[in-house]
This record gives structure tokens, C-alpha cells and sequence, in this order.
């Protein structure tokens, strides 16, 4: 009897020890199984995203193509002719101003100059925005 | 028979140092397990993805290529390509290939195959792609890859060029900023299940594949060049010419703002790839002997040495002897006592012949040299000629006064046209470009093209003269047919015969014009020329002055007046 319950008080503790053992390292071979999991669906996700942004890229790169054929110089202007009517500007002509000319009719449509004088500056009846001040 | 009992603290101690033995050596296989999961060794890798992972390499999005005003003018879009896996594979199948494809593509595929992989068609526009296969055949895989397209056709073609079926670029700039244009292909990984049917991750497991292809913007103006394009062709055709070239650039830049080649292409269909006429571009692949557009350069070269003045005169008796050869003008006309704008507008061969003699040879080439003539002129396209000029010591007999009307040196448009842009804008000869910027995947700004003068080849008072003498030969000289109400140009005509095995044929010529306009500020530089054309006229008055004049008129159109010319429509 003293032998069975020798062997029986000193298993016990070893079992229990055993069995908290048993469990942490199932616990992480399960923690490391999740995680592994967990990683393929983030990469399963990563995939879909990606798959999303190359589906966005592709469909950009579509209306790219659409809108550079809009803008095509031969379609604008034979739309411009064939549907709008446009017709060549035939009587252009070139006309030379000379720069002398030009100062001439310049000058003739400057605005006088503004009096400011002090009298004028100090009227107080005269209520002017001075571009100087 | 009394059992020995044991001492009990001795028991415990050996049962611990035993399960301790059993928790280490446990605790090393779960280590190891997890090691061995997170960092798997690169050969089991390489064989489980040989099983299940197909690796297809692609090509990736190429950058675009963009006109000044941000038209794209080469776009990448995606496109689909079928590939076999012989493993999944059953040659009986084959027919289905028949109707989509072609019968040859069928019969490869009948037979048994060895390998992995076959590419069965490539780059086939999507929406096509998803009305071949509607019902999958086991074997026959599909993929997404990227094709060049260029949306405007045949516009700027020769500019553009081309690339081949992996977006690597063959031709014009495509070629020439291939390193920005290009992103290296990236692997793509397919999966595959037990039945051999695959599932296209993209990228694999890199996630987005990075993009590092650059774009491009031209100093093109779309619309310029398609104007110059139709009038070209519409020319070169009414002509019945071989080839035709046109070049327009802007004097005081140097910016290339229309470039176009005759025979055009349409680079989208690549059965035109293989007319080797039709790639060629005339601008800058195409050396000649200029004929009389060569001699406004000449001449200021005859004034820039002083062997002429403005009050220099020429008497033209229709022939003349020179050396063991006789120079003639054009049905041995003579022209009389003329000065040098009269030489030009009559473009008087003997007149040139004569004012080359007072040139010193060695100067005169060094002169030419400074023009830009017998180099390239390092524009950012592919396949440029140098020309070809003798050396002076080559420079004997007749060679001085052929070079001085324009024969016996060999140019291209692209040479020419600045030189004469040299004269447009008061003496400076540009480097011509046509990339006015480059930017990478960022957006960032890497390369900025810009004005460059190469030399002062004249004054600016040897310019102006020119200038007002080119003036006078549109309005009053053998330029005529360029005339135009509408803008004023200057210009200078030329036809020169083509040498073959040495010799100067009839029937083969080149006619050209070239000029700028509004004459008295030039913003405008252009050159047409057009090659052996066939039947009657083959002046460069005739059939080239038109096509300028028909075209400069169009650009006005579009282009608003400058400074101090107002353009006003009459009654």
C-alpha cells in the first residue's frame, strides 16, 4: 500500500506538468497553424486587391487609348468639316502695323493724368483712391 | 520477497530530468517546425512551385509618348495572349485552334509536345480575346499582357516608330529613349489546380508589380503634323513621287514641331513593318544632294568671308568653262549682270559658280562644317545620317562650284533646314530637338530639352540680307508658286539631280523648297522635299512650293497672329 501511493504521489506531479505541457505546445502548433492560415488570407487578399488595382490600371489604360482617338487632330477636323460646316478662312490678309504707328494710336487714347495737386489732396469733399498711397 | 522502496525524492528528481529531456526535445521540433515554415529552404520552394506555380514572363505597361499639347500619341493597353501547357494538353483539341486562329497554329498543335509551354497567339485586343473562347479547353491557358497602340495611326509614325511584340522599341523614339519608354518584363505566376486549370494571380506573391517606364513629351504639335502629313501625301501622290520628306521647326528654339515621312505607315498593323521604304524616315535616314536650296547658305558664306558684297554683281552668259567641265544654268539661260539677290531669284548656277571661286576652299568647308553639315545634328531620334561633304583637299575643279549650287554634297532635311533656320533668326544654328521633357514614374521632371546654339555662323546683318533676298524669290523669283496673300514667305526652290553608279541621270530628281515665314519674323522653318517624281514636273517650284505654301496657309489657320500683324478677314 505505502509503495501504490509512493508511485500514485510521485506521478501526480508529472502528469499535471506533462499535461500543461502538452497543451502549451499544442496550443502553439495550433497558434502557428492560425497564423500560417491567417497569412494565406492575407495573401489570398493581397492577390484580390491586387487583381482590383491591375483591373483599374487596365480599364484606365482603355479610356487612355479612347480619349487620345477623340482628340486625334484628322477625326476633330473632319468632324469640324463634315459636321459643323467649318470652311477655310480664304480672304486673310496680313496687315504690318508699324511700332511707330502703334505708339501713335497709343498714345492718342491715354487717359490724362490725374491732378495731384495739394489742394486736391487735402479736399475733403473729394473722396479719391490714390493708386500712389 | 520484500520490495525495496525507493528513496521518493530520488524518483522525483529522475522523472523530471526524463520529461525534461522530453519537453526539450519537443520544444526543438516545434522550433524547427516553426523555422522551417517561416523560412523554408529555396529548393523545396523551387520544387512545390514547379507543381503547382507556372512562372510566365510579361511585359510590362510602357510609358506613353505625348504631342506639346498632351495628346498621347503611344498609349499601352492590355491586350490577351494564349499559351499551351503540353501537360494538360490534348492534341485532339487542336481543331478547336482552327476558327479562332489559323489552320498552321491547329496543326502545330496536333502533334505531342515536350515542355511546358508554347505561346499560341499574342497580344490579341481584349474584347476580341473574350469572344474566341467562350467554353475553357483543358491546356489552353489565357494571360494579360500589354500592347503598344498608337490611336492617331499613321500620325507621327516616323517619329514614334515602333516596337516589336515584347513593347521593346525598334524605331524613331522609341527606340532612342527606349531605357525611359521600357519597363523590364515581370514574371507572372500562375497557379494551378489538380485538373491543371490555372488561376492568374498578378504579380504572384509580390503584390502590385512596380511600374518604372518614364513618359515623354514631344515639342510636336499634333496638329501641324497631321496638316503637314495630308498636304505631303496628297503632294508626293499628285506627283507620283517615290519618297517625300517635311520638317518644321521653330528658328529661335530649335524645336522640331512637325516631322513627316513619305511613304507613311500605319505602325498598329505589323504586316507594314516590313516595307523597308515605308520605315525609312526621309527627314533624318535620307541623305541627297539639296540642289539650289543650298544656295542661301552658300551665299552667306560668300559674304560671311567677303568674297562677295551686297554690291557684288555676276554676269551669266547661260554657260560657262570651268575646268575640264562646262557649268550650265537650267536650259543654258542667261541671266546677264545680276547682283546676289538677282543670283538667287534666278537661281543663276553660273552666278554661284563664279562667287565660288572667291572663296578660300578651306575656309569654306570649315564654314560648312559650322553649318552642321557631314555630322549629325544629335537630334533624340534613331537612325540619323551624318551627309557626306569631301574634304578640301577633294575640293579640286568643278567640286567648289558644284558644292556652291548644291550638288556634290549630300544632306538631310533635317540638316538643311536648320541651316537655313540659322539665317531665319539672325545667324544662329540650333541644335534641334523634339523631346521638350521627360518625367519618370513620379511625375518628376529628369530631363528638360531646351534652346541650344551650336554657332554663330553669321551675322545678323548677312541674315537680314538673306532674309529680304529669300523674300524676293517668292514674290518676284522661281519661287512663285509659293507666293501666298495670305502670309508672307520666304523661301528658295531647288531641284537636283540623284547621281547613280556616279553618274547623273535624267528623269531622277529631287525637288524641294524651303523657307520660313511670316518673312519679316519668321516663326515658322520648313522644308519639303519630294523624290523622283514621275511624269512632267519635277521642278522643286512646281511640285514642292505648293505643298509649303498649301501647308503654311493651313498653319495660319491655326496659329494666332503675332505681335503686330493682325489678321483681318476682308469684305
Amino acid at each position: 500500500m505505502q509503495y501504490t501511493g509512493c508511485r500514485h504521489e510521485a506521478e501526480r506531479p508529472h502528469s499535471s506538468l506533462f499535461v500543461i505541457c502538452f497543451l502549451s505546445v499544442f496550443i502553439c502548433a495550433a497558434a502557428l497553424g492560425t497564423i500560417r492560415l491567417y497569412g494565406l488570407y492575407l495573401e489570398h487578399r493581397i492577390s484580390e486587391t491586387a487583381g482590383k488595382i491591375e483591373a483599374c490600371k487596365e480599364i484606365n489604360l482603355e479610356m487612355s487609348k479612347k480619349y487620345s482617338e477623340l482628340l486625334s487632330p484628322a477625326r476633330i477636323y473632319s468632324y469640324a468639316r463634315e459636321e459643323l460646316g467649318m470652311v477655310n478662312a480664304e480672304n486673310i490678309k496680313v496687315v504690318r502695323v508699324n511700332n511707330s504707328d502703334v505708339m501713335t494710336a497709343q498714345a492718342a487714347v491715354y487717359p490724362t493724368e490725374e491732378k495731384t495737386g495739394f489742394l486736391d489732396y487735402i479736399n475733403p469733399f473729394v473722396r479719391k483712391a490714390h493708386a500712389k498711397d | 520477497m520484500p520490495r525495496i522502496k525507493k528513496d521518493e525524492p530520488e524518483c522525483i528528481r529522475r522523472s523530471k530530468s526524463v520529461w525534461r529531456a522530453v519537453y526539450f526535445v519537443l520544444a526543438v521540433l516545434a522550433a524547427g517546425t516553426a523555422w522551417i515554415q517561416l523560412n523554408p529552404d529555396i529548393r523545396v520552394v523551387r520544387q512545390s512551385q514547379k507543381q503547382y506555380w507556372a512562372s510566365v514572363t510579361v511585359s510590362a505597361s510602357r510609358g506613353e509618348i505625348r504631342d506639346r499639347n498632351d495628346i498621347p500619341l503611344a498609349v499601352s493597353v492590355p491586350a490577351t495572349s494564349f499559351f499551351i501547357d503540353p501537360k494538360y494538353w490534348d492534341p485532339k483539341n487542336a481543331g478547336l485552334l482552327a476558327k479562332p486562329f489559323e489552320e498552321s497554329t491547329a496543326k502545330k498543335f496536333r502533334k505531342n509536345l515536350t515542355g511546358r509551354f508554347y505561346w499560341v497567339a499574342r497580344n490579341i485586343p481584349k474584347e476580341k480575346a473574350d469572344t474566341l473562347f467562350k467554353n475553357e479547353i483543358p491546356g489552353l491557358y489565357r494571360i494579360s499582357e500589354r500592347i503598344r497602340v498608337y490611336p492617331h495611326g499613321e500620325l507621327a509614325s516616323h517619329v514614334l516608330g515602333f516596337c516589336d511584340i515584347d513593347e521593346y522599341g525598334q524605331a524613331g523614339i522609341e527606340l532612342a529613349w527606349n531605357h525611359i519608354l521600357y519597363s523590364p518584363p515581370r514574371t507572372r505566376f500562375l497557379t494551378r489546380d489538380s485538373k491543371g486549370k490555372t488561376l492568374d494571380i498578378i504579380g504572384g506573391k509580390s503584390g502590385v508589380p512596380k511600374n518604372t517606364s518614364g513618359t515623354i513629351k514631344l515639342t510636336l504639335d499634333s496638329r501641324i503634323q497631321q496638316i503637314m502629313e495630308w498636304r505631303l501625301i496628297e503632294g508626293a501622290k499628285s506627283a507620283n513621287a517615290s519618297w517625300g520628306a517635311g520638317v518644321c521647326v521653330d528658328p529661335y528654339t530649335g524645336e522640331i514641331l512637325a516631322l513627316a515621312s513619305y511613304p507613311s505607315l500605319d505602325p498598329n498593323n505589323r504586316k507594314n513593318l516590313a516595307d523597308q521604304d515605308a520605315v525609312r524616315n526621309n527627314v533624318v535616314g535620307r541623305v541627297f544632294e539639296p540642289g539650289s536650296v543650298f544656295k542661301p547658305i552658300t551665299m552667306s558664306i560668300a559674304l560671311e568671308t567677303a568674297a562677295a558684297n551686297r554690291n557684288s554683281h555676276y554676269t551669266c552668259k547661260g554657260t560657262m568653262k570651268l575646268a575640264d567641265k562646262t557649268m550650265s544654268d537650267v536650259n543654258k539661260k542667261a541671266h546677264g549682270t545680276q547682283d546676289l539677290t538677282h543670283v538667287l531669284m534666278n537661281s543663276c548656277n553660273i552666278g554661284m559658280s563664279l562667287m565660288s571661286m572667291g572663296v578660300p576652299r578651306h575656309q569654306a568647308y570649315g564654314m560648312l562644317r559650322q553649318f552642321g553639315f557631314g555630322e549629325k545634328t544629335e537630334v533624340e531620334l534613331a537612325g540619323e545620317e551624318a551627309g557626306l561633304i569631301k574634304s578640301p583637299e577633294e575640293w579640286l575643279g568643278t567640286v567648289p562650284a558644284n558644292i556652291f549650287i548644291g550638288q556634290g554634297i549630300a544632306v538631310t532635311p533635317l540638316q538643311a533646314v536648320m541651316a537655313i533656320a540659322s539665317i531665319a533668326n539672325g545667324g544662329s544654328l540650333l541644335k534641334p530637338y523634339i523631346v521638350a521633357e521627360v518625367t519618370d514614374t513620379d511625375g518628376k521632371v529628369i530631363h528638360r530639352g531646351g534652346r541650344r546654339v551650336r554657332y554663330q555662323v553669321m551675322s545678323p546683318a548677312t541674315a537680314g540680307f538673306m532674309r529680304a533676298a529669300m523674300k524676293k524669290v517668292v514674290s518676284d523669283g522661281g519661287g512663285k508658286m509659293a507666293f501666298s496673300p495670305k502670309v508672307s514667305i520666304a523661301g528658295k526652290t531647288g531641284t537636283a539631280q540623284i547621281a547613280t553608279a556616279g553618274e547623273y541621270s535624267k528623269g531622277h530628281y529631287v525637288a524641294s523648297f524651303v523657307g520660313f515665314w511670316p518673312a519679316e519674323k519668321p516663326r515658322y522653318v520648313m522644308m519639303i522635299s519630294i523624290g523622283e517624281p514621275k511624269g512632267s514636273r519635277y521642278y522643286g517650284g512646281q511640285i514642292a512650293a505648293p505643298i509649303f505654301r498649301s501647308i503654311a496657309e493651313d498653319i495660319m489657320q491655326i496659329s494666332p497672329p503675332e505681335d503686330g500683324a493682325l489678321r483681318t478677314k476682308a469684305n
